[in-house]
């Protein structure tokens, strides 16, 4: 009972006192708001800990598998984490080798990520188009294909014009529409984590 | 002040309104009694397979995609394959932590089988924060099944902590796995594509949700309508695989909130309009 019940009061409280303190913004309340937030950030860096903890478990595990799959990339992964740790810890995290290794290895690997993002989705519009050929799917299409057409930065006649208006009026009532229900549903959520009704926490 | 005020009276409308349909949901259950059995249980359904609704209003906030997903663990298990769960990364500090809450209070059912079975999906994160809520979701579905001994530490695995590149890593990973259902569920944005087009290419049954309107746009050409959780919908998996109270009766403050929404939309707009007339009259 204490197991379960001490977490519950903990997160109860902490969710509370946050909550009025931005509610209500008098007295001590704010201050103690930024204190809580500030003990939260710090306990979520020691989930990164646990979590990268985790990666290196999976990926050791798997170098001495013998049929595993991919056993190099797990290698490299480790000796790349090692390197970089011994690294930062040695010359700090602004040392002209750590920052040639964000430069040139990660931030172009991300770029390259984000284009081949932009591939996967032209090809799934297509796959639609042979999947399902219904009303929806038109419109999706010609949606996207309109957006993608009022990106480009050529003089269309105005009658394109106002198509383009109306599918962005159109769209724009949607995202705001789906943002509501959204918002309810976080409301409700939370509302249910500090009222202690859920124990997301506990497992339960 | 004006603002915060108003967000204290939403706020203590919502709790009040929580506490009123949460009990007359528990009392309306008792006359239903199999309403809080966990899905999948023979009591909890109908000759016709259809569970019994609490209220003529909970049709319309069941969502099939959440039942289905404790059939696809018998469905994979006797193919002998493996359920990759993508929470994506949304993580407890940030704006999407409740959806990433709510996408795993829609896997409860998943997760208990799957304890029962001895079968874990293999559930990736790309969060921290997340990743140990995952692992004590998985953990506390094996303590409930009574089989805690059988928990693997690496059934949930922390991929990257960035989206794009957890995308990328677990894209490879449910590429390597013999997976037979793969479940897309979280805060996901444009990135889940990379995800999706990986499971396609294996041809995997695939589930998805995000709340997103970029993660949606992404998952939509891929997913049939059947198999999508859109926006809200997500938050009423809890209500769904869990069968709780208090979830129903959030998603009747849900709908007395939205009522309150639109009127309050109706009314500013009449205003201002008005307001427009009048001017127009001066």
């Amino acid at each position: 009972m204490f197991k379960n019940f001490l977490p519950t009061l903990m997160a109860v409280a902490a969710g509370f006192l946050v909550l009025l303190g931005y509610l209500v913004p008098i007295g001590f309340l704010p201050t103690l708001r930024q204190v809580l937030v500030r003990w939260a950030t710090i306990l979520a860096a020691f989930a990164l800990l646990l979590a990268y903890a985790n990666v290196l478990r999976v990926h050791i595990g798997r170098l001495f598998q013998k049929r595993a799959p991919y056993r190099v990339s797990s290698a490299i992964l480790i000796a790349a984490s090692f390197a970089i740790l011994v690294l930062v810890v040695l010359e700090g995290p602004n040392h002209t080798l750590v920052q040639t290794w964000l430069q040139t290895v990660l931030i172009p690997g991300q770029s390259a990520l984000l284009a081949l993002t932009a591939v996967t989705l032209a090809l799934a519009g297509t796959r639609l188009l042979r999947t399902s050929r219904n009303l929806y799917s038109v419109l999706f299409l010609l949606g996207a294909l309109l957006t993608l057409l009022a990106a480009v930065p050529v003089a269309y006649p105005p009658i394109v014009h106002l198509v383009m208006q109306f599918v962005d009026a159109v769209a724009t009532g949607g995202i705001r529409g789906l943002l509501l229900g959204v918002v309810l549903g976080i409301l409700m959520t939370g509302l249910r984590i500090i009222l202690g009704i859920d124990r997301p926490h506990s497992g339960g | 002040m004006i603002s915060q005020f108003a967000a204290l009276s939403v706020v203590l409308v919502s709790a009040v309104a929580l506490a009123i349909y949460g009990m007359r949901h528990q009392r309306g259950q008792r006359e239903i009694p199999t309403m809080d059995a966990p899905v999948g249980t023979p009591a909890q359904e109908s000759q016709s397979g259809e569970r019994p609704s609490p209220t003529p209003f909970s049709r319309t906030h069941v969502q099939p995609p959440f039942r289905a997903f404790s059939d696809e663990v018998g469905r994979v298990a006797e193919a002998g394959a493996a359920i990759h769960v993508a929470l994506g990364s949304g993580g407890l500090l940030g704006e999407q932590g409740m959806v990433s809450i709510a996408a795993l209070q829609g896997l409860d059912a998943l997760v208990t089988l799957s304890a029962a079975y001895d079968t874990p999906p293999f559930m990736t994160t790309g969060d921290a924060t997340l990743y140990l809520l995952a692992d004590t979701q998985l953990r506390s579905g094996y303590a409930r099944a009574g089989n805690l001994r059988g928990y693997r530490h690496t059934a949930v695995q922390f991929i990257a902590p960035s989206p794009l590149l957890y995308a990328a890593q677990a894209a490879t990973l449910a590429a390597d796995e013999s997976l037979g259902t793969n479940i897309n569920l979280g805060a996901f944005d444009q990135e889940v594509s990379l995800l999706t087009d990986a499971a396609l290419r294996k041809n995997v049954k695939l589930y998805g949700g995000a709340a997103s309107a970029l993660g949606l746009a992404a998952l939509y050409p891929d997913i049939g309508r059947e198999q999508l959780i859109m926006g809200e919908e997500l938050f009423a998996g809890g209500a769904e695989v869990i069968g709780r109270s208090a979830f129903w009766g959030s998603l009747h403050t849900e709908n007395l909130l939205r009522w309150l929404i639109v009127v309050a939309i109706i009314v500013t707009m009449l205003v201002s309009l008005s307001g427009t007339f009048m001017a127009g009259g001066g």
